[in-house]
């Protein structure tokens, strides 16, 4: 299986260990990552708010680099995921929109139709559709079945539906996931709710609500760890953890993973090629 | 007769719990059911609902757990395992069973002035701000039926001064009403009334029984104050300096668009960042850039 793929800003920032880790799997899964430097910024629905037209317009572009190499392009992250199928959402229903991106860009070599070929794939769809071959691989299923993982999707995977190909939460990908990768999964209130992010910077009492109900059903489902598909739902459930549960007992903070660790562990990774001790609630390497 | 089972949240002031009902779904809306049982089984049982045609907005309460118009949803549509629950909508005060107290509601959407304002301007509205022919993404259908600020998390936690998805909906739509000469001072009263604080998490999008865009149309207004000068808040200074590092250098630059937007708010993110640091998660201030970023001037509008 091979792949143009796109990381995404806070995958090479931030979260460097998402992308480190999905580069650590991918050979022991079959999967090439072929990396295209002119990648840009999918906007992540900030810039929408500036100039909607040009959110659209640097998306037709990532899509139509990724259409020339002739492959699907592959994220690891549910807000480049939501973001790119926005835009062909708009490109194939919204014809003003169509033609005024197309104004602002076709001359520079870039095409609406060529944007609309190339599929986007998540790689929680990528993980599921491996399922059985992660399952032959799995290194110590008797431990791992101790571990209890609470799935958590990201708004952007989800929603608004009319946008989006795929039903992930309804088909139970992330809960189908953590069992075969041999761990016990629960079904919780918060799997399908917000993490704040988007305000963190700019309404954080906000945030810090929302990751403190999100944080307090996890616990209350007893979970380990929380597992996400979305590198920003990581960044607040992890780095503002602490904070949301002030007052909390601090044992109980719950560690917060990217997917592609939770396969890596399961593969029988390095802990530290997966990036895990650069999380701020620790993960314990004796239960990774 | 094909039967299924209808679990309702009651409640008579006193005391609240679940009752259950058996009714034959076939070929009924879930207000069908409620009336059926009203007139064969309950006579207490209380509900609203005026037109039956998805018109009056008054039948919205969480069925299955999400927000819908009673008299909209077919109960074979809905049904899981034969089962269906039916609660009053959240974020409001019960009164009875499925009646919400909707004061609340109403005081909410009076804050916004859903009304049009034909005093003569004092100072011209721009073409673009004017522009009729933006797109409506349905604002003109909304029914005020409350199901999308039920849902809205957002307004669930944040302790007033948030007008809600519903409240962003009647805005915009007067927002863009060409008879209307308040625009800029709508806009400005938006801020006031929490038009920052979305998360985009899109529940009402998904909810909206009218299938109105709300995402789009908060995204929509938050251009407007923009383009109008407005946004001089951490929301605003996010979305400048975000799209400013892009425009320039194809990559989001992670560390001025935190300072910018945070101002001195920085100094109260010291601790999580300090512990953030010590993992070795820090924000640099190296830009990255992308291959050819230089065309990507054009993508972007002048002003
Ligand atoms: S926007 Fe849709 S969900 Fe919200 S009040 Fe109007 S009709 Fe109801
Ligand atoms: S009864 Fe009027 S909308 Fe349902």
């Amino acid at each position: 299986m091979k792949y143009a793929y796109y990381p995404g800003c806070n995958t090479e920032g931030l979260s460097r260990e998402l992308d480190q880790s999905m580069r650590a799997i991918a050979p022991k899964l079959g999967i090439e990552l072929v990396d295209l430097p002119e990648f840009v910024c999918c906007g992540a629905g900030q810039i929408r708010e500036k100039d909607d037209v040009a959110e659209l317009a640097l998306n037709v572009r990532n899509l139509c680099i990724a259409e020339r190499q002739g492959l699907d392009l592959l994220t690891v992250c549910a807000t480049c995921y939501g973001t790119l199928l926005h835009t062909q959402y708009c490109l194939t229903h919204d014809r003003g929109r169509r033609e005024q991106v197309a104004s602002r860009i076709s001359s520079l070599g870039y095409s609406l139709e060529a944007a609309l070929r190339t599929r986007v794939v998540h790689i929680l769809e990528v993980f599921n559709g491996l399922r059985t071959e992660i399952l032959k691989q799995v290194i110590s299923p008797e431990s791992q079945k101790q571990i209890v993982v609470a799935p958590f999707y990201g708004c952007r995977l989800l929603r608004p539906h009319h946008e989006l190909t795929t039903d992930f939460a309804r088909e139970y990908m992330l809960e189908s996931l953590i069992t075969a990768c041999g761990f016990t999964s629960v079904a919780y209130a918060g799997r399908t709710a917000c993490c704040g992010f988007d305000i963190a910077f700019t309404d954080q009492p906000v945030t810090l609500r929302l990751l403190e109900k999100r944080l307090a059903e996890a616990a209350a489902s007893r979970a380990d760890w929380i597992v996400t598909a979305c590198p920003l739902c990581q960044n607040v459930l992890d780095g503002l953890q602490s904070k949301a549960r002030r007052g909390h007992d601090t044992h109980a903070l719950i560690p917060v993973l990217h997917l592609p660790q939770l396969v890596g562990i399961v593969l029988g990774i390095d802990f530290r090629a997966l990036g895990l001790q650069r999380h701020i609630v620790p993960v314990r390497k004796s239960s990774a | 007769m094909n039967t299924c089972v209808l679990h309702i949240r009651r409640y008579d002031s006193v005391r609240s719990y679940w009752q259950e009902f058996t009714v034959d779904p076939t070929g009924k809306t879930v207000l069908d059911a409620l009336k059926e049982i009203r007139d064969t089984q309950d006579q207490t049982l209380a509900y609203r609902a005026q037109c039956r045609s998805g018109i009056c907005g008054s039948c919205a309460m969480r069925i299955n757990g999400q927000a819908r118009l009673a008299c909209k949803t077919f109960v074979t549509d809905v049904l899981v395992q034969g089962k269906l629950t039916l609660e009053p909508l959240t974020g409001f005060g019960i009164i009875r069973d499925l009646v919400i107290e909707e004061s609340l509601f109403w005081e909410t959407i009076a804050q916004i002035k859903p009304w049009i304002e034909a005093a003569p301007a004092v100072g011209s509205v721009p073409e673009w701000l004017a522009d009729e022919s933006a797109d409506s993404y349905g604002v003109e259908n909304c029914i005020l039926c409350a199901a999308c600020q039920s849902d809205c998390e957002v307004h669930e936690v944040k302790q007033g001064g948030y007008a809600g998805p519903a409240g962003f909906v009647q805005a915009y739509r007067y927002v863009r009403d060409p008879r209307d000469h308040t625009t800029r001072e709508r806009l400005q009263l938006l801020e006031s009334q929490g038009i920052w604080s979305c998360t985009h998490i899109q529940q009402c999008s998904d909810v909206c029984p009218k299938g109105i865009r709300i995402g789009r149309v908060i995204t929509a207004l938050r251009s407007l104050l923009l383009r109008s000068g407005m946004g001089k808040n951490p929301g605003g200074r996010h979305v400048e300096a975000f799209t400013s590092g892009v425009r320039k250098h194809g990559k989001l630059d992670e560390f001025w668009t935190m300072i910018r937007t945070r101002g001195m708010r920085i100094l109260s993110d010291l601790p999580v960042g300090w512990r953030m640091t010590r993992r070795g998660k820090v924000v640099k201030p190296v830009q990255r850039k992308s291959e050819n970023s230089n065309e990507l001037k054009h993508f972007f509008r002048d002003n």
